[in-house]
C-alpha cells in the first residue's frame, strides 16, 4: 500500500512511510549541522525555503524558537489556496534537535509531534523529519497538501472524506 | 482517488487488497482466509470492483477477484507529490546553507586579518 517507501530522486531527498501514522523525510546537506540547524529555524531563513519559489509564496512565518515557545508558518499555493501549519516546540537541543507538535489548519484539535534530528559526519549534516500523526487520515490529509494546484479540487473532496470518516459514518 | 480512498477506508476491505496481493483468488477462499462470511466478502468485493480495485477473471468455471495496478500508481503519484514539495523545499534550504556557509567563511578571514 501507500507504505512503501518513494525512491530518492536526483534531488536527494527520501519519503518514506514507516507505519500507518508516520511520514519520514530525509535529506543530506553538505554543511556542518550548525549551519543547517540555523537555516532549518530561524524565521528570516525558513520563510526564504518553506514555500518554495515553484510552490507559492509565505504569507506568515512566526517562530518563537525556545521551549514552549508557538511557531505558525502560512503559504498561498500557486492554486490559490492557503496551506498553514502551526504548534509548539517541546524540546529544543542545538543543533541537533527539535521535538514540536504540529497542527495542521483543517485539524486544529489533531496535534502531530515531529522530531528533526541533525546527524553532522564529515562535514555532511544528515536531517531527518520523523512526523508521528493521530490518525492515518490527518496523515493523508497533509500528503494530500502536498498536491500541484490543479489537484485542488480533490483535495477538497479529500477534507470531506476524512470528516465523514472522522464521524464514523 | 477519492473513490479509491473511500473504499479502502473499511477495514475489511483494507484485508481483502492485503490478501489479493499474494495473487488472484476466488471468492470462496477470501471468505475462508479473512473469516469474513461470504455474502459480506462478495459485497466488498464490488464495492472495491466499482472503485477500480479489483477485476474479476473467470477461470473454468470458477471467478477470481485479482488487483488492477492504475489506483497504485495513482498512490504513488499522490505520495510522489508530497516528496517533490519537500525537495523543492530542501533544494532553496541548501542554497541558503551555501550562502550561510560562505558569509561564515569570509567573517572568519576577517577575523583572520584584524587579528594580524
Amino acid at each position: 500500500m501507500t507504505e512503501k517507501a518513494s525512491e530518492p530522486g536526483q534531488d536527494g531527498t527520501t519519503l518514506e512511510l514507516p507505519s500507518d501514522r508516520e511520514i519520514l523525510i530525509t535529506r543530506s546537506f553538505d554543511a556542518p549541522a550548525r549551519i543547517v540547524f540555523e537555516a532549518f529555524t530561524r524565521p528570516e531563513h525558513v520563510r526564504r525555503w518553506w514555500a518554495p519559489r515553484s510552490r507559492g509564496e509565505m504569507l506568515q512565518c512566526d517562530i518563537d524558537f525556545r521551549v514552549g515557545g508557538a511557531w505558525r508558518f502560512l503559504m498561498r499555493a500557486r492554486g490559490g489556496f492557503e496551506v498553514g501549519f502551526s504548534g509548539v516546540f517541546l524540546e529544543i537541543e542545538a543543533p541537533h534537535r527539535v521535538v514540536q507538535t504540529e497542527n495542521f489548519d483543517p485539524f486544529p484539535d489533531s496535534p502531530s509531534t515531529v522530531t528533526v534530528l541533525l546527524a553532522e559526519r564529515a562535514g555532511t549534516t544528515t536531517l531527518t523529519s520523523r512526523s508521528l500523526y493521530p490518525s492515518k487520515e490527518i496523515r493523508d490529509q497533509v500528503i494530500a497538501s502536498g498536491m500541484e494546484s490543479g489537484m485542488r479540487e480533490s483535495m477538497l473532496q479529500l477534507t470531506e472524506l476524512v470528516e465523514l470518516l472522522r464521524n464514523g459514518q | 482517488m477519492l473513490a479509491s480512498l473511500t473504499a479502502i477506508a473499511e477495514p475489511n476491505r483494507l484485508r481483502i487488497i492485503e490478501l489479493l496481493r499474494g495473487g488472484p483468488q476466488p471468492v470462496g477462499e477470501i471468505s475462508e482466509q479473512l473469516g469474513i462470511r461470504q455474502p459480506q466478502v462478495s459485497k466488498h468485493l464490488r464495492v472495491l470492483r466499482e472503485a477500480g480495485w479489483v477485476d474479476v477473471e473467470a477461470v473454468a468455471q470458477q471467478r477470481r477477484y485479482e488487483l488492477r495496478s492504475a489506483p497504485f500508481l495513482e498512490l504513488q503519484t499522490w505520495l510522489e507529490d508530497y516528496r517533490h514539495l519537500w525537495a523543492a523545499r530542501f533544494d532553496e534550504m541548501s542554497a541558503l546553507v551555501e550562502e550561510l556557509k560562505q558569509k561564515e567563511k569570509k567573517g572568519r578571514e576577517r577575523n583572520d586579518r584584524k587579528s594580524k
